[in-house]
C-alpha cells in the first residue's frame, strides 16, 4: 500500500506526460550523528558490529568509520565479550555464541558517549524449499526466487529474507509478519526488476527469524527509503542513552541455495 | 402578559408594512436562482436575496408598488404589486451578452452590506471559456483561482482553505456530504459541469447551518433541470466525454436533469505497443440525476443523485477501485410569506476496493463510510429587519476502516467497524440594525457520540494499549458536545464602500488519516473517540469592500487569524494501515494559520476577471515532533497570484488565459546520509524547514461557436496548459548516481508540460 504512487505512476498515463530531471539543492547539513549495525545470529560466531558516523548530503561516500570504541555484548547467561576492532569501525566479536530464545545487551561507548540496546532471539524458522517463478509483477513477467517455510502456529512471527545473486546481497528489503498468515506455509516472492538471472548464477536466499522491534525498524526504514512519505522521518530509533541511528538485532538465520541451470 | 402581546400587535401594526414572498426563476429553463437580489429603487435599506431554493420573503412599506429583480446575467425584472396578493413569482429573462450586463446599484449594495465574509460565488457560465486540464471545466479546480484556497497541486486531489488542511472542507452536493471530490488522484472532480448551478464557497463566518469541517463548506447545486422543453447537450473531448439531458416532468408542475460523464484516457494506453501499459484499465465515469416536482403552491418536491466511479488495474495483477453515492431527498414547504422550512434525508457512501492477485497471493481490501442523515432548516422572516434560520440534523455514520479477505485462503481479517452519531441544533439571527450596519449572529450547538458495538482503547503515558474496553452494539463509549458561535457585522461607509468582522467557532469530529505525499483514495476517516479529540477552529476576520465605476469593478481586502485544536499528526514510522488501535500511531497538537486575501474583480464588459493574491503563513505544533517547536504546515505556501482573464473578441470568438504563481510548499529534505542494511538512507532533522521551488504556469484556450440557430448551437474549444512548459516541481526526491554511487543527487519530477485539448460542445 506503501507502494501505490508508484503502482499508478507505472499504470501509464503519468509516465506520457512526465520528465524527470536532475537538480541542485541547498541542504543545511546537520552535525554528524552516530550509526551503529549490529546483530547476534544462532550461525556460528563471529558476529560484527559497525560503527560510523552520516556523512554531509553532498559527500562522496555514506559513512564515516568511528574508531577506537568500546563494544560490549553481553548475554543473559552472564557471559560478556569485549569487540575488538579489526577493519576500520568494525568490531569483531570472539567467543560469545547466540542461542534462540536468549536475550543480547549491547554497550557502545564512543568519544564520550554511550548507546545501549536490547534484543531478543526468537526461536528458528526453517527455509524448506526455494526455486524460480515467471510471475507477473508491476506489470511485466519477471523471473522471481521463490521461498518457501512454514510459519509457527500460535505464536507472533516476523521475518527478513535477505536475497544473494552470486554472492552478492540485493538492496531490498523484504521483510514480513505473520498477521493474516499464521501457521500456514509461506511462499514468499522476492521480485526484482533490475535484476535477471541467468544459467550458472548462484541464488542463495538467507530466511532470518527477527524480533518485532527489528519488524518495525525494518517497516520504518522501507518508509524512508521509499520517499513517498509526506512527512519523512528517520526509522524507529532503537539504542537508548544518545541520538544513534542504526540497529542492533537478535535473529535465527536459515538459507537455502541453488545455481541457476 | 396581554400588555406584552399588545404592545407587539401595535407595533407590528405601526409598521404599515405588507410582506410578500415567491420564487425567482430563470425565464427559459424554470431554474430557480439562488441569491437574485430584490431591492425597492430608491430605498437603498430595503432588499433581500433568494436562498438557494430560490425562495425570497420581504416586508415593504406601504405605498411601493414596484421593486427592481436583478442577478448577474439576466435582463433585470420588475414586480409590481396589485391589489392584496402577497405570492410574486418572478422569471428573469437571460441576457444574450453575458458580459454586457451593468450590475444594478442596488445588487452591489447589497452584497456590500451583508454581513456574510469570507464567501465566494461561482457558476459554470462563469467559468465556462476558461482554459483548464485536459479541457475538462471544473468549478471545484476554478475555487482554487480564488483567494484563500490553494490547489494541493497537480496530480494531488484536494485543497486548502486558509491554511487548513485537505480534510477540513466540507463539500456538499445538494446537502448530500461527499467524501472524495476527485475523480483520477485529483485530475478531474467529482463535479459535471453540465449539472451545477452554483457554488458557494465559504472560507469563514459559516452561517450555523453549516457544521463538521474546519475550514471552508463548499455548498453546491444541481441544476434542477428544464422545465419547458426537452434539451440535449454534451461535449466530446480528447481524455473525457459528457451528456446532459434535460427536460419537464408533468406538464410544468417539475422538471428531471440526468448527466453523465466518462473519461477513456485508457483507450490510449491500449494503442500503445508497450506491453505493461496494454492491459491497464484507467478511467472513471459520473453520473448526476434530479428530479423535481411542485405539490401545489405550497410543497416542493426534489430528489438528487450522483454515482461516481473511479477504476486503476494493472491487468489481473491489481485493481483500485473507489465510488462515491450520495442521495438527497427534500421536502420544502412555504407556511405563509413568513416562515419556509426545508426537510432532507440524506444518504452518502464513499467506499474503495483493492484487488492484488499476483504470484502467490490473492487479496481483496475493502473500506468503506456510510452516511444516514435527517435535516429539518426554518427559516422565519420576522419582520422587515429580521430573519431567524433554524433547525436540526442528525447523521448516522458506520465506518470499515479496512476488511481483507484472502480468497486463496478463504480467511477475513477485518479492523472492527466504527459507528457514530453526530448532531446539530442552530439558531441564528439576521438583523439589520440602522440603515448603515447589519449583524448575523447564532450558535450551532454540536455533538457527536462514538458508539459500539467495538473495542475502544486506553492508552498509558508512552502511548502503547493499556487496556482494551468492549462496548455493545448502541453503547456509547464517549461522547463530546460544543457550542460553535458564529458573528458577523458589517457596516456601510457609503453607497461603495463596507467594512465587515466576524468570528466563528468551528467542530469536526472525524479525521483522514493519510500519510504519504499524494492524497490517496485509500486515506481513512476515522472518528473521534475517548482518545482522539474533535478538531475546533475559532478564526476572527476583518474585511474591506468596494465597487468602483458603477459596480464594473470590485476589490475586496480581507485578513483572517484562525487557531486550531486537536491537530493530528503521525508518530515516525507510522503504520495506519493494518492497525486496529490506530490512536497508537497519533500525535496531537495545535495550529495557527492567518493572512491577508486580496481580490480585484473586472465584471461587465468585453474583458473580464481578476487578480487575486494571498499572503498567508500556516503552522503546527505537535508534541513529539519537530522537538515539540511550531513547524511549517505541509500546505503553507507565503504568496499565492492568480490572474485570469477573458476577452470576447466577437459573436463568435472567445478568449481567455490564467496565469498561476505561488512559492513552494514547505517539504522536508534531508541533512545527511549513511548506510544500513546495505542501503543508502538518508537522515532527517527537521520537519518541512525547506521549500519546493515556486510554481508558474500559463494557461491558454479560445472557444469558437460554430452553430448558433434555434434548436441547435455548437462550438469548439482549443486549450493549451503550461503554454510555456515550466517544468513545475510535483516531487523532489534523492538517489544515488548512476555512474559514481557514493554520490546523492536530487531528482525532481514534474508531471505536465505543453498538454493541448480539444472539446466539441453541442446542445439542442
Amino acid at each position: 500500500m506503501k507502494r501505490i504512487s508508484s503502482l499508478l505512476f507505472s499504470l501509464g498515463l503519468l509516465p506520457l506526460a512526465s520528465c524527470q530531471k536532475v537538480i541542485d539543492l541547498d541542504v543545511h547539513n546537520a552535525a554528524p550523528q552516530y550509526v551503529i549495525e549490529g546483530s547476534i545470529t544462532d550461525a556460528e560466531g563471529p558476529y560484527y558490529l559497525r560503527i560510523s558516523k552520516t556523512a554531509s548530503l553532498d559527500a562522496d561516500g555514506n559513512n564515516l568509520p568511528v574508531s577506537n570504541a568500546l563494544v560490549l555484548l553481553r548475554d543473559d547467561l552472564g557471559q560478556t565479550d569485549t569487540l575488538s576492532e579489526t577493519i576500520p569501525g568494525q568490531y569483531q566479536t570472539s567467543h560469545i555464541q547466540g542461542m534462540p530464545g536468549h536475550t543480547y545487551y549491547v554497550e557502545v561507548s564512543a568519544d564520550g558517549q554511550s548507546f545501549a540496546a536490547v534484543a531478543t532471539m526468537p526461536q528458528p524458522v526453517q527455509v524448506d524449499s526455494l526455486y524460480l517463478l515467471t510471475a507477473p509483477s508491476m506489470g511485466k513477467e519477471l523471473l522471481q526466487p521463490v521461498a518457501v517455510f512454514k510459519d509457527p502456529a500460535g505464536v507472533r512471527n516476523y521475518y527478513r529474507l535477505v536475497l544473494y545473486k552470486n554472492g552478492v546481497a540485493n538492496k531490498q528489503l523484504f521483510v514480513i509478519d505473520d498477521q493474516f498468515t499464521d501457521g500456514q506455509t509461506i511462499k514468499m516472492p522476492l521480485p526484482d526488476a533490475e535484476v535477471t538471472y541467468t544459467a550458472t548464477d548462484h541464488i542463495r536466499v538467507e530466511l532470518q527469524g527477527i524480533s518485532q522491534a527489528m519488524y518495525l525498524y525494518y517497516s520504518s526504514l522501507q518508509q524512508t527509503l521509499g520517499q513517498s512519505s509526506a512527512a519523512p522521518a528517520n526509522p524507529v530509533r532503537q539504542f537508548s542513552g544518545g541520538n544513534a541511528l542504526g540497529y542492533f538485532s537478535a535473529h535465527t538465520l536459515s538459507s537455502r541455495e541453488f545455481v541457476v541451470q | 402578559m396581554a400588555a406584552l402581546l399588545l404592545l407587539f400587535f401595535i407595533a407590528n401594526k405601526a409598521m404599515a408594512q405588507t410582506r410578500i414572498s415567491g420564487t425567482v426563476r430563470d425565464s427559459k429553463t424554470g431554474e430557480t436562482l439562488l441569491a437574485a437580489t430584490i431591492s425597492v429603487p430608491g430605498q437603498n435599506a430595503i432588499g433581500t436575496v433568494t436562498n438557494e431554493f430560490g425562495f425570497y420573503s420581504l416586508a415593504i412599506p406601504q405605498g411601493v408598488s414596484t421593486l427592481a429583480v436583478s442577478y448577474t446575467g439576466y435582463k433585470p425584472g420588475t414586480i409590481r404589486i396589485t391589489g392584496s396578493e402577497t405570492r410574486y413569482d418572478v422569471a428573469l429573462v437571460p441576457s444574450q451578452e453575458l458580459k454586457e450586463i451593468v450590475v444594478k446599484a442596488n445588487t452591489t449594495k447589497n452584497r456590500l452590506g451583508k454581513p456574510q465574509m469570507g464567501m465566494e460565488q461561482l457558476r459554470p457560465a462563469d467559468i465556462k471559456d476558461l482554459p483548464v486540464l485536459f479541457g475538462e471545466k471544473d468549478v471545484l479546480k476554478t475555487l482554487s483561482l480564488l483567494p484563500g484556497v490553494k490547489s494541493a497541486g497537480e496530480g494531488n486531489s484536494g485543497f486548502y482553505v486558509r491554511g487548513g488542511g485537505a480534510d477540513q472542507n466540507l463539500i456538499l452536493l445538494d446537502g448530500a456530504p461527499v467524501y472524495n471530490a476527485s475523480h483520477l488522484l485529483g485530475f478531474f472532480s467529482t463535479f459535471n459541469s453540465d449539472a451545477i448551478k452554483d457554488v458557494t464557497l465559504y472560507k469563514g463566518a459559516m452561517p450555523a447551518q453549516f457544521g463538521g469541517r474546519l475550514s471552508s463548506v463548499v455548498d453546491v447545486h444541481l441544476n434542477d433541470g428544464n422545465k419547458k422543453d426537452y434539451h440535449v447537450n454534451g461535449g466530446i473531448g480528447l481524455i473525457a466525454s459528457r451528456l446532459s439531458v434535460e427536460g419537464p416532468l408533468g406538464a410544468g408542475k417539475g422538471s428531471f436533469l440526468l448527466s453523465g460523464r466518462r473519461t477513456y484516457a485508457d483507450a490510449f494506453l491500449k494503442l500503445s505497443n508497450k506491453k505493461e501499459l496494454k492491459n491497464n484499465r484507467l478511467y472513471f465515469y459520473d453520473l448526476n440525476g434530479k428530479a423535481n416536482y411542485a405539490l401545489g403552491k405550497r410543497d416542493h418536491l426534489y430528489v438528487s443523485g450522483y454515482l461516481g466511479k473511479d477504476q486503476l488495474g494493472l491487468k489481473n495483477e491489481f485493481g483500485l477501485d473507489w465510488s462515491n453515492r450520495t442521495a438527497t431527498l427534500r421536502w420544502n414547504h412555504i407556511f405563509n410569506t413568513r416562515l419556509f422550512s426545508n426537510t432532507s434525508l440524506i444518504y452518502s457512501d464513499y467506499n474503495y476496493n483493492i484487488g492484488i492477485e499476483s504470484n502467490e497471493v490473492d487479496y481483496g481490501i475493502r473500506s468503506e463510510i456510510k452516511d444516514w442523515s435527517l435535516k429539518q432548516d426554518f427559516s422565519f422572516f420576522s419582520n422587515a429587519n429580521t430573519t431567524f434560520r433554524f433547525g436540526l440534523e442528525l447523521t448516522r455514520h458506520t465506518i470499515t476502516p479496512g476488511k481483507l479477505t484472502d480468497r486463496s485462503a478463504g480467511v477475513t481479517f477485518a479492523l472492527q467497524d466504527r459507528h457514530a452519531l453526530e448532531g446539530a441544533a442552530y439558531l441564528s439571527h439576521s438583523y439589520q440594525a440602522t440603515q448603515k450596519l447589519q449583524l448575523e449572529y447564532g450558535i450551532r450547538l454540536s455533538g457527536f457520540a462514538a458508539l459500539g458495538a467495538g473495542h475502544y482503547y486506553a492508552l498509558d503515558s508512552a502511548g502503547a494499549i493499556a487496556d482494551t474496553l468492549f462496548y455493545g452494539s448502541g453503547a456509547i463509549a464517549k461522547t463530546y458536545i460544543l457550542p460553535e458561535p458564529r458573528f458577523s457585522i458589517s457596516y456601510l461607509l457609503s453607497d461603495q464602500a463596507s467594512v465587515k468582522a466576524s468570528y466563528a467557532r468551528n467542530a469536526q469530529y472525524l479525521h483522514l488519516i493519510a500519510n504519504s505525499t499524494a492524497a490517496s483514495p485509500t486515506d481513512k476517516w476515522t472518528p473521534v473517540n475517548n482518545i482522539i479529540k474533535p478538531g475546533i477552529s475559532d478564526q476572527v476576520a476583518l474585511g474591506y469592500y468596494r465597487s468602483i465605476a458603477e459596480g464594473a469593478y470590485e476589490f475586496s481586502a480581507e485578513a483572517y487569524y484562525k487557531y486550531l485544536q486537536n491537530q493530528v499528526d503521525y508518530k515516525e514510522g507510522a503504520n495506519v494501515f493494518t492497525n486496529d488501535a490506530i490512536e497508537t500511531q497519533l500525535l496531537f497538537g495545535q495550529g495557527r494559520a492567518y493572512g491577508l486575501e486580496l481580490l480585484l474583480r473586472k465584471k461587465t464588459g468585453k474583458f473580464t476577471g481578476w487578480i487575486s493574491y494571498t499572503l498567508s503563513r500556516s503552522e503546527l505544533q505537535i508534541k513529539g515532533i519537530n522537538q515539540n517547536q511550531w513547524y511549517a504546515a505541509r500546505q503553507d505556501r507565503t504568496h499565492d497570484l492568480s490572474v485570469v482573464g477573458m476577452y470576447q473578441f466577437s459573436d463568435k470568438w472567445t478568449v481567455s488565459g490564467t496565469f498561476v504563481y505561488y512559492t513552494g510548499s514547505a517539504v522536508t529534505f534531508p541533512s545527511g546520509k549513511y548506510e544500513v542494511a546495505g542501503n543508502t538512507v538518508l537522515y532527517y532533522t527537521e520537519r518541512n524547514a525547506y521549500r519546493m521551488p515556486a510554481y508558474h504556469r500559463l494557461d491558454l484556450a479560445a472557444t469558437r461557436q460554430l452553430a448558433h440557430r434555434k434548436g441547435f448551437q455548437s462550438e469548439l474549444s482549443i486549450g493549451l496548459y503550461n503554454a510555456y512548459g515550466r517544468e513545475n516541481a510535483y516531487s523532489i526526491t534523492f538517489r544515488q548516481n548512476k555512474e559514481n554511487p557514493g554520490r546523492t543527487e536530487a531528482v525532481q519530477t514534474t508531471l505536465f508540460k505543453f498538454i493541448p485539448s480539444i472539446t466539441y460542445n453541442f446542445k439542442f
